[in-house]
């Protein structure tokens, strides 16, 4: 009798041990968890925030293309040059809390309407393209990262004259 | 009078007082860096809010107004802005829009970064076609968030250069259309 109840006190102090082990694994599983989902949350917001800084930038890239003179467009030192060529620039896309930089980079160049006159690259002449209008799309091409991934945003803007 | 213990009832040994300290220590350790760990990042999702959350929407009011305006003047201050007075290209801290009414006559808007009841806003102030002066309190304010807003204007283009509250900074372009 007495032998059975150092049995039963033994097995009892052995499993206060596993417990305790049991409830700290589960702690430290649960912390893992925890961070894991947090990590997500703000790799998910990094995503949002790029979004929302390149899509402010999009916008001022649209405006100038708009905006810049015929002559300075079609000039030598154009921002868009002719295709094929492509001018590439790294750009300032605003800064994350705390002041860290983000920047992406840009890729400008024109493309001319195939209706467009020889002079303007085309294949128009005064039969097809009697007014010698002549037409551009402005490609601005964005490319960034988010993570390890590299997303890329782009607008066209037609220029007419 | 010697006591005797009691075989049965016999405390832990050292060892097992030792593991279950060590154990206890851990789990305490354990909970206190999970929850330092859960304020570090609440911390830093609190700190996107400005650019996530406020960002977004001041540009869609801003984009909405200027496109609707015929036109746009950059001033160092409202003052400036509402007598039209000393326009400048960069460093405005207001925004005048003219707007034309489908009558023929127009109407005047003035937005502004000024401090106001000890916070810094982004104010509008509207005055209609038959208005003879200029309110005196803002007619709404868009937002009190940003630390800092700055008007420019480069190569024809409205830029808008806003700073949160924790440094970040985004800029935002627009054109009447």
């Amino acid at each position: 009798m007495r032998l059975s109840h150092h049995r039963s006190r033994s097995r009892q102090r052995g499993s206060a041990l596993i417990e305790i082990s049991m409830s700290y694994a589960t702690l430290v599983i649960v912390a893992l968890l925890t961070f894991k989902a947090s990590v997500n949350a703000v790799s998910g917001q990094a995503w949002t925030v790029k979004q929302t800084m390149t899509d402010a930038f999009i916008t001022r890239e649209t405006a100038l293309a708009s905006r810049i003179p015929f002559d300075t467009l079609v000039g030598s030192s154009s921002p868009w040059p002719n295709h094929p060529t492509v001018s590439t620039s790294t750009v300032s896309l605003g800064k994350l809390p705390g002041g860290q930089p983000v920047t992406g980079t840009l890729h400008r160049t024109r493309l001319p309407d195939e209706n467009n006159l020889s002079a303007s690259g085309g294949s128009g002449d005064a039969t097809t393209n009697p007014s010698g209008s002549e037409a551009w799309k402005l490609q601005s091409i964005l490319t960034y990262t988010v993570g390890d991934r590299q997303y890329v945003k782009s607008r066209t803007v037609l220029r007419i004259r | 009078m010697k006591r005797k213990r009691n075989k049965t009832g016999m405390g832990f040994t050292l060892i097992e007082m030792t593991l279950a300290v060590s154990l206890s220590v851990g789990i305490a350790a354990t909970i206190i860096a999970t929850l330092q760990q859960q304020v570090s990042f609440t911390r830093v999702i609190s700190s996107f809010q400005f650019l996530r959350d406020e960002a977004p929407q001041i540009n869609t009011l801003l984009a909405n107004l200027v496109n609707k305006a015929d036109s746009y003047r950059i001033y160092v201050s409202r003052t400036a802005a509402m007598t039209s007075s000393g326009a400048v290209n960069t460093s405005g801290r207001a925004l005048r829009l003219r707007f034309r009414n489908p009558d023929g006559s127009s109407s005047s808007a003035v937005i502004c970064f000024e401090p106001a009841n000890g916070k810094n806003r982004l104010n509008f102030y509207f005055r209609g076609p038959s208005d003879t002066s200029w309110p005196t309190t803002p007619s709404w304010t868009i937002t009190s968030r940003p630390a800092l807003v700055d008007f420019s204007n480069n190569t024809g283009i409205l830029l808008i250069a806003m700073t949160g509250p924790n440094g970040e900074e985004i800029t935002f372009a627009g054109n009447p259309d």
